[in-house]
């Protein structure tokens, strides 16, 4: 644990210091933000629930830039600056090297979306109906997008390519949750979760409309049941898969 | 200056002079003739193997390196040095062999390991974008999970002489300084075990004079080394013991004397061309060869005082001028050269 802090706070410095990356984290969510709730949209221009729409594709645009994106690259950065074998070598556990190195994409992702969701719901004036899916969509996409990340970061040979590597990771996930957010809540398909972007989509848009078969917690989880079932599996895939063949060290 | 652990040295001779397969090369402050046993070997190798896929970069090596034993690995570019060390280090998994690192299983107990044992990479592992104290500071949380006793960050600094560049970004300093910044790291907390991999490359000679020093200090207060470098004269000056791999094998191994001890001493000298030799078998047992140009005659000797005191001797009795004469015990770097040309040099038994 205390490794994991420790290293969460050197990599959240590290962030800091390049002024142009920390601006884009920082800056321009706020701006987008506060530009939203000022300027909201005429409520009958609204073409019904836009804050879900909203919030499902903005939930697929940071898990797969922010989260696996980004990951991928400061992993495959780190292994050729030879950094986490500096890691390994102190005796820290590889979960808790892994966790400290991660943890700038996991912030990004959970400082984008406590911004941007609360304006959503601001600025359209449509209130999440259970919120607790949100957040549970959340940390998914942060468990989902870490496990990702870090089986990916396996084939990424240089930080230049990691972007490349990453590509199919990042159009299942950006591309799934689009295609999940332009067809009715009741019509997502199997297919359509299998890429994981969508079947995040499938709990925000149940989390922010509410469930299409009732309206209680119990008529919500049974048709979140199939996203989240989705979504535990590809998480316990890639993270089995990640064990086996993440690279410490460059030579590997 | 860097600045050891100014200890005093208290250790008595240990290694082959006490027992098979030990250690020399530590001085012995008090004679102590009183039986005891042989200490632990801090690090045991016995027949390591390591491939890549397909390539077998280390072939079945043995390897050992007594307490307080400074133990070089030397050999040609991928010659499985920093394999083997990966291995020693736990972070590579041997294919075959025993292998024990202070009394630990490697690959099982990486983190009792790590907690006593330093490590220089062959590569400054080093983020560009913390400062010196900084990244000292978060080495100290990471290292052991935080719960190992470390230098303060201030001494460690002064101790490879970085305290001018304590708050500068890394990804300023000069190779030099974030070598000595990797030293300075692996001896954060005063480690049983030190690994160096090439500690000195890109030293510029008075930093590298100063690290020897630094490493001789922590050699008198007890510490165990295994070094790395393509530096034969930083092997010369510092090993207790030796092993000179070449692809993936140990070609010679033992006690630096004994290993040079295998190899001839050399007179060189010059002839007018009409001079003769009695003959071949000159002096003693040493081997004369003159070269085509009939003055350049080079004299092989394993007892080069003898066999000087006779061949200055013969040239005295009669009257003969040995020009441009030059005597010179062998070399590592004749050891060195032999490894890269032969690979059927018979290993030093001790």
């Amino acid at each position: 644990m205390t490794s994991a802090l420790a290293l969460t706070r050197a990599e959240l410095r590290i962030l800091a210091r390049d002024r142009v990356a920390a601006f884009n984290v920082v800056v321009i969510p706020l701006v987008a933000a506060i530009y939203l709730v000022t300027n909201p949209p005429p409520a009958e221009e609204i073409p019904g629930p836009l804050a879900a729409a909203g919030a499902a594709v903005l939930l697929a645009v940071l898990t797969s830039a922010a989260m696996v994106l980004k990951s991928v690259m400061t992993l495959a950065q780190r292994r050729e600056q030879h950094l986490l074998e500096r890691w390994r070598i102190s005796g820290a556990a590889p979960a808790a090297i892994l966790a400290g190195t991660l943890a700038p994409g996991v912030l990004l992702l959970a400082g984008g979306i406590a911004v941007m969701f609360p304006a959503l719901a601001i600025a359209l004036d449509q209130a999440p109906v259970q919120p607790f899916w949100l957040v549970l969509a959340v940390v998914l996409a942060t468990t989902l997008g870490g496990t990702a990340a870090t089986f990916t970061a396996a084939y990424a040979r240089t930080t230049e390519s990691a972007s490349v590597v990453a590509l199919p990771i990042f159009a299942a996930l950006l591309g799934g949750g689009i295609w999940a957010t332009f067809v009715p809540l009741g019509e997502i398909t199997w297919r359509m979760r299998a890429t994981g972007g969508g079947a995040l989509t499938e709990l925000v848009r149940i989390g922010w409309e509410g469930p299409t078969d009732g309206a209680g917690f119990v008529a919500a989880a049974a048709a979140a049941g199939p996203s989240l079932l989705v979504l535990v599996a590809l998480t316990v895939v890639l993270a089995v898969a990640g064990t086996r063949t993440f690279r410490w060290n460059p030579r590997d | 200056m860097l600045d050891g652990h100014g200890g005093h040295m208290t250790t008595t001779a240990t290694g082959d002079r006490d027992h098979p397969q030990g250690v020399s090369g530590a001085t012995t402050t008090t004679p102590d003739l009183s039986f005891r046993p042989a200490p632990d070997p801090a690090v045991e190798v016995r027949g390591l193997r390591c491939s890549y896929g397909d390539f077998e970069a280390v072939r079945g090596i043995d390897l050992r390196a007594a307490p307080g034993e400074l133990l070089a690995v030397l050999g040609t570019n991928g010659a499985g040095k920093t394999t083997t060390l990966e291995v020693l280090q736990g972070r590579r998994r041997a294919d075959a062999g025993q292998i024990r690192v202070l009394g630990l299983d490697p690959a099982r107990q990486r983190r009792a390991l790590a907690a006593r044992a330093g490590v220089v990479l062959q590569e400054s592992a080093l983020p560009d974008e913390l400062t010196p104290a900084e990244f000292l500071l978060l080495w100290q949380q990471m290292a052991g999970g935080g719960t190992l006793t470390h230098r303060p960050v201030d001494e460690q600094l002064a101790r490879v002489d970085l305290t001018h560049r304590r708050d500068v970004r890394i990804g300023r300093l000069s190779g030099g300084e974030r070598r000595r910044l990797d030293l300075a790291t692996a001896l954060s907390a005063d480690p049983e075990l030190l690994f160096l991999d090439e500690p000195t490359a890109g030293l510029d000679p008075e930093s590298r004079a100063d690290t020897w020093t630094l490493i001789r200090q922590l050699l008198h207060t007890g510490t165990t080394v295994v070094l790395t470098t393509h530096y034969l004269e930083e092997a010369d000056a510092l090993a207790d013991r030796l092993a000179i791999m070449h692809e993936g094998q140990i070609e010679v191994a033992g006690i630096l004397d004994d290993v040079l001890a295998t190899r001839d001493a050399r007179i060189r000298f010059t002839l007018d061309n009409d001079t003769t030799l009695p003959n071949e078998r000159l002096i003693g047992q040493a081997t004369v060869t003159r070269q085509r140009d009939r003055q350049h005659v080079e004299v092989r000797t394993p007892d080069l005082a003898d066999d000087l005191r006779s061949l200055l001797a013969w040239s005295q009795t009669n009257s003969i001028d040995l020009q441009r004469l030059h005597a010179s015990e062998p070399t590592l770097a004749e050891v060195f050269h032999d490894v890269r040309t032969t690979t059927n040099t018979p290993e030093v038994t001790t």
